[in-house]
């Protein structure tokens, strides 16, 4: 940082304060922000700690005073009872079935989609590309109640093609990869097409390498998307075996006697593998997002 | 209503803030990025369940602590003043990492050269911070602003684990009633109706706030 080295000494020299003091100056500034951010990072993380730490303590620490940071003994009783009560490996298997099968369509739609948008000319073309991003616009608990209806119709409720179905293709994944297959040289494509590729397998196999990064991040936005989503799946299915791990979480409680333990149990089932996987490429995963939105 | 008018200054101010920090340089910086934005990876009705547990009036984590510290016990979620007040502490919770991240990738895009030339001039940190980050940050906080709103008109998930609309409808939210019309109620016709009104609510309030920023905005 050649800039920030060259903004200090001639200035400040002038200025004429004596060195101590200086030093002073700019190391109080960095205690402050030590002592906040560390605060505010033990708040964020505050939760998480505390859900492992009733997941794995016996009863009588759970609710003793005070607190028990660290669990006297630990135990994996709650996460046989979890398991015992509900069946969140089920669950994980609807949860994971549905994640896989909607991003796999969504990415291979939107990498179709964005090529004929990207590099064909037709009719209606604009017309019909901001007609898929107002989709984007459309809050989607606007639609559910009409979609239910529609599901009900194709008697598709209470099946996991009824979580799928709405999300077979993404408005945001069909935009994404539209916008990057248009930094892909036109050379390219146009020489694979004198070379006898025929479209598809220039998709497949020019243009996809080439955008592999988005590919990715559409992926995991998508995969995260579908992996956290509550309100439809809540609407879509009735029965137990069909309930994907946030449903099965919400679902899990009984409204009058609720026993935190397997309870927190259940939650460290449900949110850990996501949150080392998210820990092991976090650099990666939050620069995908910050790119592209992810509903909260 | 109250929940959006409320969430989104104060989760927006917060990240911005956060963001400010983040923008110098200190070691672990990358480590308390992804602590901070962690929430936002985790499924809200997970996170909401942690966050029950928490409330709890008795055991919970937050009255242990305040007895602790000697302070009165708090009924968190069973009272009607406090539980929608406990509703957005958990929402500015989740979406805090998100919103600071934006306004980090809008900070670096403000070039340093205005820094340099405000520092020759003799301008202070918080001069600085008020005359040159403040104006330059305008569409990112657009964007936030716009962003949080939306999102906060739709909330629901956190609502159905944490109270389910109660006690007393103190935290029935647009969606959850929306939900409780069309799916326990089966009035598929009110709820579509409800959720016209909510489409346009968001709409017009989308198109003004970008209308209001277009005017303030400055270009460089």
């Amino acid at each position: 940082m050649p800039l920030a080295r060259r903004r200090r000494s001639p200035i400040r020299a002038s200025v004429g304060r004596s060195k101590q003091f200086d030093r002073l100056i700019r190391l109080f500034p960095k205690t402050c922000l030590y002592i906040l951010v560390l605060a505010v990072g033990v708040i964020m993380i505050l939760p998480f700690y505390w859900m492992v730490v009733t997941s794995f303590s016996p009863v009588e620490d759970i609710t003793a005073f005070p607190p028990k940071w660290i669990p006297s003994h630990l135990t994996v009783e709650h996460f046989q009872e979890a398991l015992h009560k509900a069946p969140f490996l089920l669950y994980y298997r609807n949860s994971l079935a549905v994640a896989i099968i909607s991003v796999g369509c969504s990415v291979l739609f939107g990498l179709f989609a964005g090529y004929a948008f990207a590099t064909y000319r037709f009719p209606f073309q604009n017309f019909l590309f901001i007609l898929i991003l107002s989709t984007i616009m459309i809050p989607f608990q606007v639609t559910c109640v009409a979609l239910y209806v529609l599901l009900a119709k194709m008697k598709w409720v209470d099946t996991l093609w009824g979580i799928l179905a709405p999300n077979f293709a993404s408005a945001l994944g069909v935009f994404l990869i539209r916008q990057s297959i248009h930094a892909v040289p036109r050379a390219l494509i146009d020489a694979a097409r004198i070379d006898g590729a025929s479209e598809i397998r220039i998709v497949l196999t020019v243009v996809a390498p080439l955008i592999k990064t988005t590919l990715a991040t559409v992926s995991m936005i998508l995969f995260l998307n579908s992996w956290n989503d509550f309100l439809w799946p809540v609407i879509a299915i009735h029965s137990v075996n069909l309930r994907t791990i946030p449903v099965g979480i919400a679902l899990f409680k009984d409204p009058y006697h609720i026993e935190y333990g397997p309870l927190m149990a259940a939650t460290v089932i449900s949110t850990a593998p996501m949150l080392i996987a998210y820990f092991l490429s976090q650099k990666y995963v939050i620069k995908g997002i910050a790119l592209s939105g992810l509903k909260g | 209503m109250i929940y959006v008018v409320s969430i989104v200054p104060i989760s927006a101010g917060l990240a911005l803030v956060l963001a400010v920090l983040f923008n110098t340089h200190f070691r672990l910086k990358e480590f308390f990025k992804a602590i901070y934005f962690a929430p936002m990876v985790t499924s809200t009705v997970a996170a909401a369940m942690v966050w029950l547990w928490l409330y709890n009036p008795q055991f919970g984590l937050f009255n242990v602590i305040l007895k602790l510290l000697g302070l009165p016990a708090q009924p968190w979620l069973m009272s009607s003043h406090q539980a929608l007040p406990s509703i957005i502490i958990f929402s500015i919770w989740k979406s805090l990492g998100y919103n600071m991240i934006i306004y980090i990738a809008g900070l670096q895009a403000i070039p340093d050269v205005y820094y340099e030339a405000a520092r020759i001039d003799g301008a202070g940190t918080l001069q600085q911070f008020f005359k040159i980050t403040l104006p330059l940050l305008t569409p990112t906080t657009t964007f936030i602003l716009i962003y949080n709103s939306i999102l906060s008109f739709q909330v629901f998930d956190q609502v159905f684990v944490l109270t389910g609309g109660g006690p007393a409808y103190a935290t029935t939210v647009v969606v959850l009633e929306l939900y409780q019309q069309a799916f326990l109620k089966y009035r598929f016709g009110y709820a579509s109706a409800m959720a016209m009104v909510l489409f346009l609510f968001i709409l017009s309030i989308t198109i003004g706030q970008y209308a209001i920023s277009k005017k303030k905005e400055i270009t460089y």
